[in-house]
Parts: structure tokens; C-alpha cells; sequence
């Protein structure tokens, strides 16, 4: 079911929210073996938090529009209680969060319920969620194959329909690209709009947290609850204000990311095309200001425990903290100059149109691709088309495009600061017209 | 601005004692690795015209 229509049988009274829950945790049990997607669940606790939403719509009290819905946070977010790991082992002893990370508490405040806790790449420096600590998750489309990262664990569980949403963080891509491998729909909203509050940091200027949905019409309700000032979008979308990401974005990626950004273009009639002059060097620049901010963050644990860390982390968060300030301070200033570039592109456009990953998820434990007859590294290239944005701040839904019997591959809808409501729109019309949508998943259909 | 491999590999060395991080043997040709890839980076977005007085980008301006 959708989150949408299980507000809407626990708000009438037609099931109640305790057993959507112990259904979910019952689904969660029998499916994450394959999956590993959860590395915690909280059924004491959803179950209580379900009664309360049961005694709400009992007593005739709001309980809230996504009254009984539940979801995953990636292990990251704040849980009462609960160890933050961050997907990490030298996180394993720090104290119990005291309380929980704000975007939990709000979409509980809305009536939504946590069941669960999922998998990530340590401390979210990674796309593939292949974590040395608490094993790799797998696509629910294909097991054998990443599910992207590094919010891997929430976008498997909702792609699974284990949860219809989940919460995860992206900083250079960590929702776009796990949204793209799993076929589902996710959204990085404007820097700064959602509190990070309790989400443990990776790189501060340029984090962001958001939600996952199977359905754009769920993930539009989930983004209503946490943005405290959304409004739908009521207006005529001007699909001919849309324009593909040229240049940079149409190199080095396989037929089938160019074939899913061909039929959404199709779909919104964007013929022109926009090319971002400084689209490589925005990616290179938001590489330095990650390192840099996240070596220096873990700098003190690094000279106590590096040994303890994920190699797949730890040599880039040493490099990191090594780094020349110079570098830092220029990558920065770039980034003044990057959007500005961005927001001339805006001047002419409403919403420009890129892939998400230049490729469907690789095998696990594979390191590299050919793509152009050239042998490419995936970790780092994984997120090349997401990167260049993640600099500029500006809000990107992904949606998802899934040809039968073929591996999903994810689109970008980017847009102006602000205009969440605009790309949400445009995220249902697409999924309505059928140009885009989360279809069936053959391993747990 | 191109640097070679030995000079990435003494900055790292000498960088790393400065801030107290121990590179053990396993760590430090990956650290050299991610350093290089780095400053190769770093030389990129320095050879950009960024055309007068740039400042850093604001925080919290997206």
C-alpha cells in the first residue's frame, strides 16, 4: 500500500495503525536477510507510537495525515535512545541520543511511525553502500547489485516496500543516486530549507536531508510534513520552460541513463538544451569542500582510531584533513561563481533535466565500468551528475524511469532555489502520464 | 599547476606528522592516492576565471 492509502484507511477507521506496523516490522523480518537494508528496528517502540495514533482516531483527535504510516531513517538520523552510528564502528560507543532527529519527530508529529533504523556508507562519504562494518545492501531489483548510496538502506527498504517512506541525507547525491538504482522517487530539497538538526554531519555547507517515496504524490505528502512551509504547487506547469543539461551531462554515461533522460524530455517537451560551462569544475569543487569539511571533522578520532574506520572512507577523510586551506578557501569561491552560472541557465529555464548516475547499479564488490570503451572507477564516478548540482544548493527531485524486465535509472528534475512545489508537480504529472513511475520489483514481487 | 607523485607523497608525510595522524603502511598509499586526486582538482577549479572579486560562498544563501 501507499503511504497515501494507508492514512487513509487508519484515519477512517478501516485498519488500524497497529497493524500496518506490526504488518511492516513482519515484512521488515522476513525480507532483510536478502536485503540487508535495516541495521536496527524499533518495534516496542512503533507499536506504542501506533497505539497512540489508534487511540487518536478513536477519540476523534487529528491523528495527523500520515496517520499510521510507517517509515526508516537512515542510521544517521537521532533516535532516542539509540546510538547514532553513522554507519560506523568508532560511533558504537558514543551515548544514546537523548532525543530524536527533528525530521523524525516531525513526520511523527504528522502521525508517521518509525520502525527502523537502515544501512548507509560510513558517514555517508560513498554511492554505494557496500559498508565494511555492517555488510552491503542489496537492490531489490537484483540482489547481486548495489543499491547506491550512501542512503542505500532507505531507498532498498522503500523500493522492497517494506516501508512506503523512508528518510536519508544527501550531500553530493546520497538520495538522488540510491533513488536512481532502486526505481524510486526522492527528493534533495534547497540547502538549508529542512533542519539537519540531530542528522549526524558529513559536510555542513552542503548537506541536506529528504525523503524517499514509491509514488510522487507519497513523496509530496512526506516533503508537506517536514517543510514547515510548503504549499502544493496550483499553478500551470510551462513544460516548455524545461531544458536538458547538455555538455558535461551527455558524456560518459550508457544508452540506458541517455534513453531514461530521452523519454522524460520527451514527456515534458524540453527540446532546448543548456549547457553548464563549469559543470566539471562544479563537481571538483564540491570533492574538495566534502574532503575538507569531513576530514576535519573526524580529525581528532582519525589520529586515536583511524584503524577503525571503513578503508573505503578513511584514506579520503585523512586526505582530507591534510589538505591546504587554499584549496578549500578557492573551491569555495567557486562556488559563488557556480551558481551564478546555475542561475543564469534559470533565467531562461524553469527546470533543467540530467540523469542521475550515468549508469543502472553495478554488481557489488565491482570496482570498475567500461563505458565509451574506457575503463572507469565506480565509487567516485557514481555520483558525477549529481555532484556539480549538490554545489549550487538548488532543489532536485529524482524520479524514477523502469523499463520491464531492465535495471531502473533515475532522472533529475533541478530547480530554482525554492521551487520544490514546481519539480514536485512535475514529478506527478510525469508519474499520471506514465513517463515515469516505481513498477513492480521482480525479487519480491 | 602540476604536482608529481613524490611531491604529493612528502606533503602527505610531512602534513600527517604536523597533525598528529599516524599513517600506517596500509593507510598511506591511499592516502597519497586521494591527495593526488585532490590536488589535481584543486588545480582545475584554480585555473578558472572566476572574473574579479569573488568571496567564499555564503553558508546559508543557496
Amino acid at each position: 500500500m501507499t503511504a497515501a492509502e494507508i492514512a487513509s484507511a487508519v484515519r477512517s477507521g478501516t485498519t488500524s495503525a497497529r497493524a500496518v506496523v506490526a504488518e511492516a516490522l513482519a515484512r521488515i523480518a522476513a525480507a532483510d536477510g536478502e536485503l540487508n537494508a535495516f541495521t536496527a528496528t524499533f518495534a516496542e517502540r512503533a507499536l506504542a507510537r501506533a497505539d497512540a495514533v489508534d487511540a487518536a482516531v478513536a477519540n476523534g483527535t487529528e491523528p495527523g495525515p500520515l496517520a499510521g504510516v510507517p517509515f526508516a531513517a537512515k542510521n544517521l538520523f537521532d533516535v532516542a535512545g539509540v546510538v547514532t552510528r553513522a554507519g560506523a564502528k568508532v560511533t558504537a560507543s558514543d551515548p544514546p541520543a537523548t532525543r530524536d532527529a527533528e525530521a523524525i519527530a516531525t513526520l511523527e508529529r504528522h502521525g508517521a511511525v518509525l520502525v527502523g533504523a537502515t544501512n548507509m556508507d560510513e558517514f555517508a562519504y560513498g554511492f554505494v553502500t557496500e559498508n565494511a562494518h555492517d555488510g552491503a545492501t542489496h537492490n531489490p531489483h537484483d540482489l547481486t547489485r548495489i543499491a547506491g548510496g550512501s542512503s542505500g538502506g532507505s531507498a532498498a527498504a522503500v523500493a522492497a516496500e517494506l516501508v512506503p517512506l523512508a528518510l536519508a541525507s544527501d550531500t553530493n547525491g546520497s538520495i538522488r543516486v540510491p533513488a536512481a538504482l532502486c526505481g524510486i522517487f526522492g527528493i534533495r530539497p534547497t540547502y538549508g530549507t529542512l533542519s539537519c538538526h540531530g542528522a549526524y554531519p558529513f559536510v555542513n555547507s552542503l548537506d541536506t536531508i529528504g525523503p524517499f517515496a514509491r509514488t510522487a504524490a507519497d513523496l509530496t505528502a512526506a516533503y508537506a510534513a517536514l517543510a514547515p512551509h510548503f504549499t502544493a504547487h496550483t499553478g500551470t506547469l510551462a513544460r516548455s520552460r524545461c531544458a536538458r543539461l547538455g555538455g558535461y551531462f551527455d558524456d560518459g554515461l550508457l544508452a540506458e541513463a541517455r534513453g531514461a533522460v530521452d523519454a522524460v524530455c520527451a514527456a515534458l517537451g524540453a527540446n532546448a538544451v543548456v549547457k553548464l560551462a563549469h559543470a566539471r569544475q562544479a563537481r571538483e569543487a564540491a570533492f574538495i569542500i566534502t574532503a575538507a569539511e569531513a576530514g576535519e571533522l573526524h580529525a581528532a578520532r582519525l589520529r586515536e582510531r583511524a584503524g577503525d574506520y571503513d578503508p573505503a572512507t578513511r584514506d579520503r577523510l585523512i586526505a582530507g584533513a591534510l589538505m591546504p586551506a587554499a584549496w578549500y578557501v578557492r573551491a569555495q569561491r567557486f562556488r559563488s561563481f557556480f551558481r551564478s552560472e546555475i542561475a543564469a541557465a534559470f533565467a531562461s529555464h524553469d527546470v533543467l533535466i540530467a540523469a542521475a548516475t550515468p549508469y543502472p547499479a553495478t554488481a557489488i564488490g565491482a570496482r570498475t565500468i567500461v563505458i565509451d570503451g574506457i575503463e572507469t572507477e565506480i565509487r567516485p564516478n557514481v555520483g558525477v551528475f549529481t555532484q556539480p548540482i549538490t554545489l549550487a544548493g538548488v532543489p532536485v527531485v529524482t524520479v524514477p524511469v523502469v523499463e520491464r524486465g531492465a535495471l531502473p535509472v533515475g532522472v533529475q528534475l533541478i530547480g530554482r532555489p525554492g521551487s520544490e512545489s514546481i519539480l514536485l508537480a512535475l514529478a506527478e504529472d510525469l508519474e499520471r502520464r506514465g513517463a515515469t513511475g516505481a513498477g513492480a520489483v521482480p525479487v519480491f514481487a | 599547476m602540476a604536482v608529481d607523485d613524490a611531491e604529493i607523497a612528502a606533503y602527505v608525510d610531512a602534513a600527517a606528522d604536523v597533525h598528529g595522524i599516524a599513517l600506517m603502511a596500509e593507510h598511506r598509499a591511499g592516502v597519497i592516492a586521494a591527495t593526488a586526486r585532490l590536488a589535481a582538482f584543486a588545480a582545475d577549479v584554480a585555473d578558472v576565471d572566476l572574473g574579479g572579486d569573488i568571496e567564499v560562498a555564503g553558508v546559508f544563501v543557496p
